[in-house]
């Protein structure tokens, strides 16, 4: 093997051991996000509205497209109150009590209690027509706490 | 060149890919791989044993004893009046302030003990997000006085909590304990504000026609918020604990016996850039003991003794931190005054209080870290501190130095090892240079123990394990010893040292099962065993559905205690199980000391002092 190949393997080596611990979480928060929203809608390409600043560094695959305003959005996911212009889209809240304050969320992604949750409202998805599949089964409940 | 290009992509894949696609794992990976320990962890201050928040809840840890009973290289003691300690193994030098405590950056002290434990023993962790313990380093890390071994506990992180907490537990004696956790996130100001409660009831002992208690009543309340630039901690412990074999010389307490304490502090850190900060903390505790022993106490005559003190510390410093190049440098200053408070002593209501020795240490600390990336692989680290000492008694003005050499070594992606050289002191209680009681072994004019350390630890980590040697070497100089002769405490001119071994492998079947095991052996110069030489851990934590299982065994060897008596070896054998309701609601059990086979404490009456009773608990923890 050449001293130049020897070098790039190398390097490739060591990028991955120091940057893998530090991106492990980044990656699988987008793994699960990027689940969450494609089991609300089927668009190859998804609009998406957010208030957070950290999702927007999060989600980076290139079928997410990140609009200005909620209402030209497939998705808003929340982290705020008082967000306008987001009552005919489905919601996903990054905490559980804003499930109460936007009538349209269907999902929550929050942590509790040290720990990571996910949680889909059954009757709110069924007013939407939307069937978020099996993967997401045991995260269905009927009401809000 | 195909195997080179197999490697890198098997790399990629398994770094990119490495978690499926049942949602539940992506859960638990996540959890795992944010918990607060990846962020607070600090592999070169020494030989690290951690308890993560998950540790914690499956042990079913509801106090601090529940940990400090399994730490590698010592054995949890209560003493004669039930405080607890860790007594470290072989104990080489025979007083020896053995550990430190912090809870967050707050170091937790008795002032006049030199020990936390004294206090916080048996403080419900309820608070507690997890706990790192470090062995063999100096403390500099943490900008504290130098320990050979330093405990941090780490609050909860309340933007993690979003919600309540409510836990209630109960046991075969009917004991009762409680805490109620609030936390959240308020634009940008975190906040937590936790309250615990505990009435609990310990074996009785008969003796001599004597009923000896052990029971006791702790409240806690700690309060923390923070934003970008603020950090608040306010914590105030109560603390009301029967006296069980008392002070006197027969040990057979009669009447009240009890000792009333409690501790509060405040903490509060200003972080002027990401990189540097100043802090100021101010703690206030006291304790009032009393006595009654109709056949009188060693120190005084009379029946009934009463003692009453309280104790101030004051610290403020700077601590920042800067990167230059390949060099990561840590510094600090800091002021710190402690003071001991006596207000009262008397035998039978007549006044003993006559104070001899310093009363007000004040400590001036400045130090300096220097971690040098040396190549990709290894680091190089050097560490300065000084401290200065000047008493109200004019017994010691001195100046005390630490000094450390490391290194520490990825060797691939498997091996890693670290070395450390260090020279470093402990310095003696106000317990051991003051009296204000009549006390006569004090001695004002101690010299710190002089300490040169030396530690090494190569770990090999897998995907599933990671397995640990560690050597740990202390020569120890000036240990502080009661002489029978001038009937004091002193300085041993003799040096003595202490080696110690370790193999530690934690193994994962997934990520829900695991097991852990530690074994120890140590041997000192002196060719005494003060303390156990040998120790074990076993712990197996395991899922099934909604159940959580939990299986421990500790085992410690047996010894003869400084007071000649021989302590057979033992073994601690508990479990529990964890049954989750629902997300809110789960119930607990736990039995503890199951055979009743744990090592008993090194008290003269050590044939009726465990340390660890049999208990069975029961528990639910409500979340909402």
């Amino acid at each position: 093997m050449s001293t130049p190949f020897r070098l790039v393997f190398f390097l490739n080596c060591l990028f991955l051991i120091t940057t893998s611990l530090a991106s492990d979480v980044v990656k699988i928060e987008n793994k699960i996000i990027m689940n969450m929203i494609q089991s609300l809608t089927h668009n190859t390409n998804i609009s998406i509205y957010t208030d957070s600043k950290r999702l927007q560094k999060i989600l980076t695959d290139n079928i997410v497209n990140f609009v200005p305003v909620c209402s030209d959005a497939d998705v808003a996911i929340l982290e705020t109150k008082h967000v306008k212009n987001c009552n005919k889209l489905p919601i996903i809240t990054l905490k559980y009590e804003l499930l109460k304050t936007y009538q349209n969320s269907v999902g929550s992604f929050f942590w509790q209690k040290g720990r990571p949750n996910i949680v889909f409202i059954a009757p709110r998805l069924k007013s939407q027509n939307i069937s978020v599949g099996s993967k997401f089964d045991a995260f269905v409940e009927e009401s809000i706490w | 060149m195909k195997k080179y290009l197999f490697i890198i992509s098997a790399l990629y894949s398994t770094t990119l890919y490495a978690s499926d696609d049942n949602v539940l794992n992506m859960l638990e990976k996540l959890r795992q791989e944010s918990e607060l320990h990846h962020q607070t962890k600090k592999e070169d201050a020494g030989i690290v044993t951690l308890y993560t928040r998950d540790d914690l809840v499956r042990m079913q840890a509801y106090t601090l004893n529940d940990v400090l009973k399994s730490i590698p290289f010592f054995t949890y003691q209560e003493g004669s009046v039930t405080t607890s300690s860790i007594a470290i193994t072989t104990n080489p030098v025979s007083y020896l302030p053995n550990f430190r405590l912090y809870i967050d950056d707050h170091e937790v002290s008795s002032t006049y003990f030199g020990t936390a434990f004294y206090v916080y023993g048996d403080m419900n962790l309820g608070f507690v997000d997890h706990i790192e313990v470090y062995q063999g380093g100096n403390g500099i890390e943490f900008g504290s006085e130098p320990s050979l071994s330093t405990i941090r506990i780490y609050s909860k992180t309340p933007s993690r909590e979003n919600g309540s907490q409510l836990q209630l537990l109960t046991d075969n004696r009917a004991s009762a304990s409680g805490y109620l956790y609030h936390a959240g996130k308020n634009e940008d100001i975190e906040y937590s504000a936790y309250v615990s409660a505990n009435h609990l009831n310990r074996d009785t002992i008969h003796y001599n026609n004597n009923e000896l208690s052990k029971d006791s009543d702790k409240s806690h309340f700690l309060i923390t918020l923070k934003n970008e630039k603020f950090n608040l901690l306010l914590s105030r412990y109560d603390s009301l604990q029967d006296g069980f074999l008392g002070l006197g010389s027969k040990k057979m307490p009669t009447g009240k016996n009890e000792i009333d304490k409690y501790h509060q502090f405040l903490n509060a850190s200003y972080h002027f850039t990401d990189s540097l900060k100043a802090y100021i903390s101010i703690d206030d505790s006291s304790s009032q003991m009393d006595f009654h022993e109709e056949n009188g106490y060693n120190q005084g005559t009379g029946s009934y003794f009463r003692s009453e003190w309280d104790e101030n510390i004051y610290k403020f410093g700077l601590k920042g931190d800067k990167k230059v190049d390949q060099h990561d440098i840590r510094y600090g200053l800091e002021f710190a005054q402690k003071e001991l408070k006596p207000k009262s002593s008397s035998y039978d209501n007549i006044s003993t209080l006559n104070i001899n020795g310093p009363t007000k240490l004040d400590i001036y600390s400045l130090y300096f870290q220097d971690t040098y990336q040396v190549s990709n692989n290894g680091s190089l680290i050097a560490t300065l501190k000084l401290d200065g000492y000047k008493d109200n008694d004019d017994a010691d003005n001195s100046v005390d130095p630490i000094v450390r050499l490391g290194y520490m070594h990825r060797v691939n992606n498997e091996y890693k090892a670290k070395l450390f050289i260090s020279h470093t002191y402990l310095y003696p209680s106000f317990y051991y240079t003051t009296t204000y009681s009549g006390r006569t072994h004090i001695n004002p004019l101690l010299n710190p123990v002089q300490i040169n350390n030396f530690i090494t630890e190569i770990t090999k980590s897998r995907k599933n394990y990671t397995a640990k040697l560690a050597i740990m070497y202390a020569n120890f100089k000036d240990g502080i010893f009661f002489n029978p002769a001038s009937k004091k405490y002193e300085n041993n001119k003799d040096s003595s040292y202490l080696l110690s071994t370790s193999f530690t492998l934690e193994y994962k079947f997934d990520l829900f099962n695991s097991f852990y095991f530690n074994v120890y052996k140590s041997e000192n110069s002196n060719h005494t065993e003060y303390s156990p030489d040998l120790g074990a851990t076993l712990r197996l934590l395991n899922k099934y559905d909604k159940f959580s299982f939990f299986n421990e065994v500790v085992y410690r060897s047996g010894y003869v205690s400084v007071n000649n008596t021989r302590i057979d070896s033992g073994y601690d054998y508990s479990l529990g199980v964890i049954y989750e309701y629902n997300k809110k609601l789960s119930f607990n059990f736990k039995a503890e000391n199951v055979l009743d086979k744990a090592i008993n404490g090194p008290t003269t009456l050590t044939d009726i002092q465990s340390s660890l009773d049999r208990a069975f608990m029961f528990g639910m923890e409500y979340n909402f």
